[in-house]
């Protein structure tokens, strides 16, 4: 093999091609034959891992860190109820019968927070968070046992519905019963405690316990922030001593949250870098940082967290989970490919949910979005606002947005950053004049150049140079020149005939064809197309939507149109594009003209 | 509490980081990210595992900051430790390699790993090379560096290149080995220069 040959597969290996056995053979044996030729290579074999390096910190970088500022906080938060609950189990010692090893070390609890790609064994094993999770569980169990087998301490706070009696309460008279806030709150506590990670009964239901879990974590919040802002109740007691009596536990639970899988459709799994893939069925539980993989043009997963927000992962999508809330911030979650859409339900101000992805950051109190992450780097993410308001921001520079209600704003490197009006889910562009009647959900097209304002429109200019040799005939049988460009017609003005096919936009006279778009959300959408002239014989019409050919060399018969309906599509650029005429050669219909006559364009958005 | 650090400064930051600051090592991170990065990369082939690999290094280096005195740079005490678990990945990635029937793969890997066992005593020269390969990226004539720009750095692939560049597949790949081929030229002379080995 000449040095040349080497050079040709090995770049040929490096921009990704694959190589047959044979050819890998030869590569390995050219390699071992000669040290320097193997040397020189590897160092371009390193250099083309460097390169990429750079830009992998340059489009990930800031998530990259993001992602690991959340571990750390995680741990630090872990690391706090372990703390604490380490300390009850001092105070409570387990009884005797509690098995060794059910505390856990500080270090281990990042692991709950981590993502593993296959093969990473470096540090501690990956099947540690469950484990992890476990121990934490049974931590909580022995600390209600220790409780339940100590002596009652003073005074004793009871679970709802009977409300403890507050001895020291100057109010409480007789039988009447005064709850403090602090007492109160430590209630709401061990209900949360308790919601989170006790079992289900058969027949308690799961949007049951998600009600309860909401309704808990209302009232407690309500509270902590009365408390941290001094109000009290006017019937309410002063504080007391500040030694705390109950014997409760403070902890919130920060990785145990019941996640869970609603609704799969086609092909769904729950798997973590490491390797771990299972398909994914109704009811499983979603741990933090596992991905959540929809492939497949029909696959959906509906995710539901425990405070009833919802997350549809659409088709070909990655999503995680990368923090689940704490004490001090809100959940956190990775969209890595594909779309989803969310329905959130209101959260804490201070702890917002937080929608991040490759390109962008979506911090949410509380609304419904959908959220798309682009195959293209320049067209980056895609957040649309169904209702309330979202701070989108860049990653890249940290610029942001406010993103309302009917608005989508795009985050991607070079992009105006400015929200725009969302696409509605339904739109008929009519082609034709200006005096056009247009109906609900239409929209007129008369050929003009693209406008950013208007949403849509054609490239280069509507009037081109006249066409030698050729002409038209107009509605009142009067012979026109033809232009280069586009030209909007009325055909017929008739009363009873559909006017989708009245009018329409020719184009493509000189043989060429002329390009229309529309930016638009990616996604997929259903595209239907009218050509013709009712009053003429006419064609072939051509028309290709997003590449895909709908009409191809028809002719329209006088009084006849050609309608191609609902021709599904994917949209991966940010826009809709459609291309019109291009008749050459034996194409060109008996008169001598190449155009097509486009009626109207309607597009619909396929929500799954 | 950021906001009065000097974010540029890796001892500031440091300082902030040993109190528990998190804030302060995501500017650690921001600033040798790229460093730790492109040292996983020149011997884990696997762009996955490489993020994972770097994620495992700045935790690693954030629960040891009590044992760093300053005896090395920040940066090569950070690439030591990527060192480490890069090599602990090579060598468990060679075991699962020897099942494999991939030739290229599994040779790649055995010379990679046995490069990366060398590599231990020349941490500050690694430290030093993506600065060189940046200065070198700037030389670079326009065309290589558009060609450079979008593959690597916008994630372009070979094959749309190609596409619009009315190119064949592999014509644009030994564009970029060549292109390749004078960044290590100009990386050794940089090296050379300022007295340490590519």
């Amino acid at each position: 093999m000449s040095p040349e040959e080497i050079r040709d597969l090995w770049s040929r290996f490096l921009a990704g091609e694959e190589l047959s056995p044979e050819a890998q053979r030869s590569l390995v044996d050219a390699f071992e034959a000669d040290p320097e030729v193997r040397e020189s290579l590897l160092e371009n074999l390193q250099l083309d891992g460097m390169l990429h390096a750079m830009g992998d910190t340059r489009r990930q970088g800031e998530a990259f860190v993001r992602n690991l500022t959340d571990c750390l906080g995680a741990e630090h938060d872990a690391t706090r109820f372990v703390k604490k609950v380490e300390s009850r189990l001092n105070e409570n010692p387990p009884p005797p019968s509690a098995p060794p090893g059910t505390r856990r070390k500080q270090k281990d609890t990042t692991r709950l927070f981590r993502r593993r790609s296959a093969g990473s064994t470096s540090g501690d094993s990956a099947w540690k968070p469950a484990l992890i999770a476990a121990a934490a569980f049974v931590a909580i169990l022995l600390l209600v046992v220790a409780e339940i087998k100590s002596p009652p301490p003073k005074p004793v706070v009871k679970a709802p519905p009977a409300p403890p009696r507050v001895p020291s309460a100057p109010e409480s008279t007789g039988t009447a019963v005064t709850v403090t806030r602090e007492q109160r709150l430590e209630e709401l506590k061990v209900e949360e405690t308790r919601l989170r990670n006790e079992p289900r009964a058969p027949e308690e239901k799961p949007e049951d316990r998600q009600k309860k879990l909401i309704a808990n974590e209302d009232e407690r919040r309500a509270i902590e922030a009365d408390l941290a802002k001094g109000i009290r109740p006017s019937s309410a007691p002063a504080p007391r001593d500040p030694k705390p009596e109950t014997t409760t536990t403070t902890a919130v639970v920060p990785t145990i949250l019941p996640t869970l899988v609603e609704r799969v459709a086609g092909n769904v799994y729950l798997a973590r870098n490491a390797g771990d893939k299972r398909r994914a069925k109704k009811d499983d539980s979603v741990p933090v940082t596992w991905n959540v993989e929809t492939p497949g043009a029909a696959s959906v997963a509906l995710i539901r967290f425990s405070d009833a927000t919802w997350v549809e992962v659409l088709p070909n999508s990655v999503f995680r989970e990368t923090a689940a809330p704490t004490e001090s911030s809100g959940r956190k979650v990775f969209l890595t490919s594909g779309s989803l859409e969310s329905q959130i339900t209101k959260q804490s101000a201070d702890r917002p949910m937080v929608f991040t992805t490759p390109a962008g950051e979506a911090t949410i109190l509380g609304t419904t979005i959908r959220l798309t992450v682009s195959h293209d780097p320049k067209t980056g993410t895609i957040l649309e606002v169904k209702e309330g308001k979202v701070l989108l921001t860049r990653l890249l520079d940290r610029k942001s947005v406010e993103v309302v209600t009917g608005q989508f704003a795009v985050a991607a490197a070079g992009a105006e950053m400015a929200p725009q009006k969302s696409f509605p889910d339904e739109v008929l562009v009519k082609f034709g004049p200006a005096d056009v009647q247009l109906k609900p959900g239409w929209v007129l097209d008369s050929g003009e150049e693209f406008d950013a304002k208007r949403g849509y429109g054609w490239i280069g200019p509507k009037n081109g140079d006249p066409v030698p040799g050729l002409f038209w005939r107009d509605g009142n049988g009067k012979l026109l020149p033809k232009n280069k460009g586009r030209m909007a017609v009325r055909r017929v003005n008739t009363p009873g005939i559909d006017p989708l096919k009245t009018t329409d936009i020719t184009a493509g006279w000189a043989g060429q064809t002329e390009t229309w778009y529309m930016p638009i959300p990616n996604g997929r959408y259903l595209v239907s197309v009218c050509v013709g002239d009712i009053t003429y014989e006419q064609g072939p019409h051509h028309v290709w939507v997003e590449g895909i050919q709908i009409i191809n060399e028809k002719k329209n018969r006088v009084g006849e149109s050609i309608e191609v309906k609902d021709v599904l599509l994917e949209v991966k650029d940010g826009e809709l594009t459609m291309r019109v005429g291009g008749n050459t050669g034996s194409r060109v219909s008996a008169d001598g003209s190449t155009d097509s006559c486009i009626n109207y364009l309607l597009i619909k958005r396929v929500r799954k | 509490m950021l906001k009065e650090m000097n974010v540029d400064d890796p001892e500031e930051l440091l300082e902030q980081s040993r109190r528990g600051s998190t804030q302060a090592f995501a500017g650690i991170v921001r600033q040798y990210q790229s460093r730790v990065r492109a040292y996983l990369s020149r011997y884990v082939r696997d762009r996955d595992a490489v993020e994972d690999l770097a994620q495992d290094t700045f935790l690693l280096a954030y629960r040891s900051l009590a044992s760093y005195r300053g005896e090395s740079s920040l940066g090569v005490w950070l690439i030591g430790i990527a060192r480490n678990v890069a090599l602990m990945h090579v060598r468990d990635q060679a075991r699962r390699r020897a099942r494999e029937t991939e030739v290229l793969q599994e040779a790649l890997g055995r010379w990679l790993t046995d490069a990366l066992e060398k590599d231990g005593s020349r941490l500050t020269d690694r430290d030093q090379t993506l600065r060189a390969l940046e200065l070198c990226l700037q030389e670079l004539p326009e065309h290589s560096s558009a060609l450079v720009e979008n593959y690597y750095f916008k994630g372009r692939t070979a094959v749309e290149m190609a596409r619009e560049q009315g190119k064949k597949e592999s014509a644009i790949g030994m564009m970029l080995l060549r292109i390749r081929e004078i960044l290590g030229r100009c990386i050794r002379t940089r090296m050379a220069e300022t007295g340490v080995h590519a």
